[in-house]
């Protein structure tokens, strides 16, 4: 277990959302969370489908299938509960397939960066692309977006995934 | 055995920390009452602890340095010496000086490389100095009661008082001697003594010194603490589930029973352990204000009020870099020069006032200044300069919505007006950090008469009872300190009815009109709302404001579930409040969030935040557009307000052009520069009496007066009668002073007012 500090490998926690692969850095998840009725949070930004109560927390939960404009189907029940900074988020996934050691020189950029794209490196394997991301960039750009508490409300938001 | 006598030093450390901090506060007292007997031997005290401590562990330097201190403090204590400003600088130099070594000897285990000669010889030369010495000239508190020549300025300048307005729930609280004082019902603020509060209190509570306190406390680890918490929480999620089961063993109900109180218990205890008074944090800022002071040539009488105000700790320790950078910027840049306050007519001694209280569920926390406070104008200026708002919106936008622009990144920067300059800088950083906790700043501030700026942070991890409603499915709760009344929705009668859909809706509540808030439409959970049948409306109290907030029902139960103990029917609870994390508290309607008894999470509602999200006017309400395009007559309008005037004349006014009815006692009404204002919500509100305005002598104003608020003008009138559908068109009056004309209302002919602004405003400003 003594790793060099700049291992060779990293270890990420591997998820489906809309048929499509991501992972995240396994050092930020804190748990798997499966199933969880989250109570929903009228006003927040569209991306967060709720809140948990999870070991004296209360955390958002971020339906991924939204954040990352792909089809939400609001099937998914299974949460990756990661934490930013202090605090902790939920992402809201169709599947979680475990954690898997990637060649950090298989890593390779994922290009045509925004600022609202989370994904910080792509990796091919076994014939599909594995999305790695960013927990930081997952949440941060929902901050900014400021819903409006007014009575007209429905689809607004801006950014997408590139 | 090392290890051993470093336990003994890291107890040392902790200790002395303690003491030196309270070495500062009895300092500061000392400063104020010299001859003191009391604080001189409790500094001695501590001094001699901190000397002996050292002996004890080797630590000579300090030894020698507390030594010189305990001399000098014997000859002050014996009375052959007199404080004066050199000896307090001496002894203030020694505190720092023990400081620094004690954490030397924190960080590297020994005391460090300082030179300590020349201190040293400086306590040694002033102790030996027994010549009688005079005080100095020193900082005169400021007195409230002094009448204070008016600066400059339009109707605000006639007020006396150097300070500022005060929002008038925003209480100051009363003295500190007892702990629950300033979480109590606050009231003004007692004429100054000259000694700061802080002080103040403790002198009367003498049990603040270290034995008795020692004995009975021990130190935890917070860390620690918290996985206490945590599994409390769990806990109670366990203890509510068993409850929800069905037992039939007596055996095993009467376990469960004693599990159910013991978990109650618990689960209070816990909560408390997080709870520190605020006095942890606020005790740092009387040094902080006099050195700074000094540094920039102020006299600063600096005030602390609320020190018992509880506050999770965790907080505390987040609102500790916002204060004191907020208190930094009273000082350096709030309080004027001692000769330019006196050219301005005030007391020399600028004063700056921090205060705590709870209010509504939160913690207020208060830094207040009386010195040259800031420019509207420049801020509106450098607004349109920066690009932050259009030319003609800032023209229109109120000063308190101006001056929240000083929260902008960057917004004061060296090319600023000077009124303004200082104070923006970093204002956007502790906005930033006030609202990563939940919490929220905001500033008032008039030229020439000082600044407050406010901040409210959440009781994070308090227990308060809440109200538990549900609207459109979802459960949420209102704290109870809010809540003033509930009241059926009965569109059947008049007094269960909403009025004014199309504008402004409002309700009539014991004869006022209260405005009246959606939570579905505001939440957005459904569209329009308005000709509901059933729902129950929850009169809502903030900032003494009040609005009614219309809900589906009431309900503590699940949605879900179907089977409910009989106690979870209760909608009036106890429950724990957590931060919702900066991502959802920036959505602004919500404190925070709870766990309800069946383990489901319910959003605690802000009620200022309601208030704020509904755009319910609030203070001088922006000049509406139809008020500006219909010039001097009104269009006719569906529904009309029927008040009585002071002479007993039955006058209406259309229900669309008022903002808020609103009551006060007559002595609240203050004549200034020949007009009479009102206080309210922190600013001024001209008020102008119907009679006066329809030509007719005024009536002797009567203990309570009913304002209508149109615009930014309060209309006083003896009694307000009801709100009336008109029943025939309005016609017109040409010649007849304040009136447009009249209709029938309620059966009888109804003179309505002529609101035209010009009209409003001249006669607000005649005698």
């Amino acid at each position: 277990m003594n790793r060099p500090p700049e291992s060779a490998t990293l270890d990420a926690c591997c998820f489906i959302v809309s048929g499509h692969h991501f992972a995240v850095e396994s050092a930020c998840v804190e748990e798997i969370l499966r199933g969880g009725r989250p109570t929903r949070v009228p006003l927040a930004p569209p991306e967060v489908s709720g809140v948990l109560h999870l070991r004296g927390r209360i955390v958002p939960m971020i339906d991924m299938g939204r954040r990352l404009r792909l089809s939400a189907d609001g099937t998914a029940t299974i949460h990756v509960i990661i934490r930013s900074g202090d605090e902790w988020y939920g992402l809201l996934v169709d599947d979680v397939l475990g954690v898997q050691s990637f060649a950090r020189d298989r890593i390779e950029s994922p290009g045509g960066e925004s600022l609202h794209d989370p994904r910080i490196g792509v990796i091919a394997a076994d014939g599909h692309l594995v999305h790695l991301l960013d927990p930081q960039r997952i949440v941060q750009p929902l901050f900014r977006q400021r819903t409006s508490p007014v009575i007209t409300h429905g689809a607004s938001h801006v950014g997408s995934v590139a | 055995m090392v290890n051993d006598n470093r336990e003994f030093i890291d107890e040392f450390l902790v200790e002395s920390s303690e003491n030196l901090d309270q070495l500062d506060r009895d300092l500061l007292a000392l400063e104020q009452a010299p001859d003191d007997p009391e604080r001189l031997a409790s500094i001695f005290r501590t001094v001699h602890t901190i000397k002996g401590n050292s002996g004890f562990f080797g630590f000579s330097k300090l030894g020698a340095l507390t030594h010189n201190g305990e001399h000098l403090l014997g000859q002050l204590r014996d009375g052959q010496l007199r404080l004066d400003d050199r000896i307090t600088g001496s002894l203030y130099s020694m505190v720092d000086a023990v400081r620094s070594i004690l954490r030397s000897i924190e960080a590297t285990g020994s005391e460090g490389e300082v030179d300590l000669q020349d201190l040293t010889s400086r306590l040694a030369a002033v102790a030996a100095d027994t010549r009688e010495h005079t005080r100095a000239e020193r900082t005169v508190a400021a007195d409230a009661a002094s009448p204070t020549p008016a600066s400059s300025g339009a109707g605000l300048a006639a007020d006396p008082r150097p300070v500022l307005p005060r929002a008038g729930s925003a209480p100051s609280a009363p003295a500190i001697d007892s702990p629950a004082a300033s979480s109590a019902a606050p009231e003004p603020s007692p004429p100054e003594a000259v000694a700061p509060a802080a002080p103040r209190g403790e002198s009367q509570v003498p049990a603040a010194s270290p034995p008795p306190a020692a004995e009975s406390t021990i130190r935890v680890d917070v860390a620690l603490l918290g996985s206490i918490h945590d599994l409390v929480g769990e806990l109670v999620l366990a203890r509510n589930q068993l409850r929800s089961l069905e037992i039939e063993d007596p055996a095993i109900q009467a376990v469960a029973q004693r599990i159910n109180a013991a978990t109650n218990a618990l689960q209070e205890v816990a909560v408390k352990t997080r709870m520190q008074p605020i006095e942890h944090l606020f005790s740092k800022f009387p040094r902080i204000v006099r050195d700074l002071a000094v540094t920039c040539g102020k006299e600063v009488h600096f005030v602390v009020d609320g020190t018992d105000t509880e506050l999770d700790r965790t907080l505390v320790e987040s609102i500790r870099d916002p204060l004191t950078h907020l208190i930094r910027n009273a000082v350096d840049h709030g309080i004027e020069r001692p000769d330019v306050r006196e050219a301005a007519g005030k007391p020399r001694a600028g004063r700056v006032t921090l205060r705590a209280y709870n209010e509504n569920g939160q913690v207020t926390i208060e830094v207040e200044d009386d010195g040259g406070g800031m420019s509207v104008e420049a801020v509106r200026a450098k607004a349109v300069a920066r690009g932050l708002v259009a030319a003609d919106a800032a023209a229109r936008m109120p000063d308190e919505r101006l001056l929240q622009f000083i929260f902008e990144p960057g917004f004061s920067t060296a090319t600023t007006v000077t009124s303004v300059s200082g104070r923006g800088v970093g204002m956007d950083v502790v906005k930033t950090n006030i609202e990563a906790i939940g919490g929220a700043v905001d500033v008032d501030s008039r030229s020439g008469l000082g600044t407050k700026i406010r901040v409210r942070v959440p009781l994070t991890l308090a227990i308060m009872p809440a109200l538990v409603i549900r609207c459109e499915g979802q459960r949420l709760a209102i704290p109870q300190v809010a809540v003033s009344e509930l009241a059926p929705l009965r569109p059947d009668r008049p007094d269960g009815r909403i009025e004014g859909l199309d504008g402004n809706p409002v309700m009539r509540v014991h004869g006022r009109l209260v405005p009246v808030i959606f939570l579905d439409e505001l939440l957005g959970l459904r569209e329009r709302s308005a000709h509901r049948e059933h729902g129950t409306v929850v009169l809502l109290r903030v900032d003494e404001r009040e609005f009614g907030l219309v809900i589906d029902g009431l309900g503590g139960g699940s949605v879900t579930s179907t089977r409910r103990a009989a106690e979870d029917i209760v909608s009036l609870t106890t429950i724990v409040v957590k931060p919702l994390g900066g991502l959802l508290s920036q959505i602004g309607v919500y404190a925070g969030a709870t766990v309800l008894g069946d383990g489901d999470v319910a959003l605690v509602l802000d009620p200022r935040g309601l208030l704020r999200a509904a755009h319910v006017p609030s203070q001088q309400a922006e000049a509406r557009p139809a008020a500006a395009a219909t010039g001097a007559a009104w269009v006719e309008s569906d529904r009309y307000l029927v008040c009585r005037t002071s002479g007993g004349r039955r006058v209406a006014v259309p229900l669309n052009e008022v903002t808020r009815l609103e009551h006060y006692p007559a002595s609240q009404l203050q004549p200034v520069a020949g007009r009479k204002v009102i206080r309210r919500h922190g600013g001024f509100t001209p008020v102008v009496d119907v009679d006066a305005l329809l030509g007719v002598p005024a009536a002797p104003t009567p203990e309570m007066v009913h304002l209508v608020i149109v615009g930014d003008t309060g209309l006083a009138v003896r009694q307000i009668l009801d709100v009336v559908a008109a029943e025939s068109p309005l016609h017109p009056h040409l010649s007849m002073p304040g009136v447009v004309g009249s209709l029938s209302l309620g059966g009888v002919a109804t003179e309505v007012l002529d609101l035209a602004p010009p009209l409003i405003r001249s006669m607000a400003v005649a005698p």
